[in-house]
């Protein structure tokens, strides 16, 4: 039975690491980039939470409709909105929220544009959220930790019972 | 379980705990601005939300003890007179954003004035010299380029972080030179209808409307 269930999570791990490697892989190797959507403004087409793909895109290409990532304020923050006029003398888009009462109240200048909505993936953002609260730095420091506190656990584990083992053995 | 299958299991948990990285510090993205609130409840203005107003209005009644004058340096009693209006701002939104300000006087009432500021020291050294610390020179022109900025739709903002709060004061008043004829027929000043503004955008240039 202890053999099963050991089986059975080595499988699912296995299953789950193959698809975070594949996703992770596949969205390196196209280009696309990834943005944790925080606020309902686009609501229903982006939710909070979820995790919205863009792709570059020339701005000859970009049409009304489409749903855009814009960077602001020296590339620290970004807004997805879709376009709802696109000036070409100007080269600038008009974007608004899908659930805003009115457009955003400037122009956008479209080498701010970072790309356009490939697709996006529910609730994954959520793991961004929950890192909103620290820095980059912070961030990188928790995730390295809790690799070691596995790796450390595991070493503790695999020790421990060649330990009990041995003495079994004796 | 073979070593082979352990080792594998230490090499998956890590690939999940790398992949979770690449999750977790994903740049994130948000609304462009958004605003809500309502001056009248509690003074407090509250963005960052779904609810998506750039803008609020409180209509106010402002009744002026007396009239006074910011350019002369013997009136000693502008502090007085002079009405302040507190709102507290607050941003729950995750970018930063600026605060701006408007009142604009509706009624009949001549020579309304107002400033717009929320300097901490503000307290301690009072709205005159907060005033003249600000301003190069106490003229109309002077205080119409602070408030409002030369094109007229910027002017004096406060930056607002996410997650930060403040409060934020503009002070009103009467010049004498405009309305000394009618206090000396009256005695008295009539009420002022004065529609003060907040303004939230994000921060770059040229992003407020008024």
């Amino acid at each position: 039975m202890k053999i099963r269930i050991r089986n059975v999570l080595f499988n699912f791990l296995a299953i789950l690491t193959v698809i975070a490697v594949v996703f992770v892989g596949f969205n390196l190797i196209s280009g696309a980039k990834g943005y944790a959507v925080t606020s309902n403004s686009m609501a229903d087409t982006l939710k909070r939470g979820d995790v919205v793909f863009v792709k570059p895109v020339a701005f000859e290409e970009i049409q009304v409709g489409d749903v855009v990532t814009v960077e602001a304020t020296g590339g620290k923050y970004h807004f997805t909105h879709r376009v709802v006029e696109v000036n070409e003398a100007e080269k600038t888009v008009i974007t608004r929220g899908d659930a805003n009462d009115s457009d955003d109240p400037m122009p956008t200048q479209g080498e701010r544009i970072v790309g356009k909505m490939w697709y996006k993936v529910p609730l994954l953002g959520y793991f961004s959220i929950l890192f909103l609260n620290f820095s980059r730095s912070t961030g990188l420091i928790i995730l390295v930790s809790v690799a070691v506190v596995l790796v450390a656990a595991n070493t503790v584990v695999l020790k421990i019972k060649s330990k009990k083992r041995g003495d079994s053995d004796e | 379980m073979s070593k082979l299958r352990k080792i594998s299991a230490v090499v998956m948990a890590l690939i999940l705990v790398l992949c979770t990285g690449y999750f977790s510090l994903m740049s994130t993205t948000s609304a462009w601005f958004y605003s809500s609130g309502v001056i009248d409840s509690g003074d407090s203005f509250v963005f960052g939300d779904l609810s998506v107003n750039t803008s609020f209005n409180s209509k106010s009644e402002v009744v002026f003890d007396a009239a006074t004058k910011l350019a002369d340096e013997e009136e000693v009693l502008f502090d007085e007179v002079v009405n302040v209006e507190e709102i507290v701002v607050y941003n729950s939104g995750t970018i930063p954003a600026r605060i701006y300000a408007n009142a604009v006087n509706s009624g009949s009432g001549k020579g309304f004035r107002w400033f717009f500021y929320s300097d901490v020291t503000a307290a301690e050294r009072g709205v005159k010299e907060t005033i003249k610390a600000s301003l190069p020179e106490l003229t109309d022109e002077a205080l119409n380029t602070y408030n409002l900025g030369e094109d007229g739709k910027s002017g004096h903002y406060v930056l607002l972080n996410p997650g930060e709060i403040t409060t934020v004061k503009i002070a009103s008043w009467i010049e004498y030179d405009e309305v000394a004829e009618e206090l000396e027929s009256k005695g008295t000043l009539d009420s002022y209808d004065i529609e003060f503004t907040l303004i939230s955008t994000q921060d770059v240039d040229s992003a407020a409307e008024r």
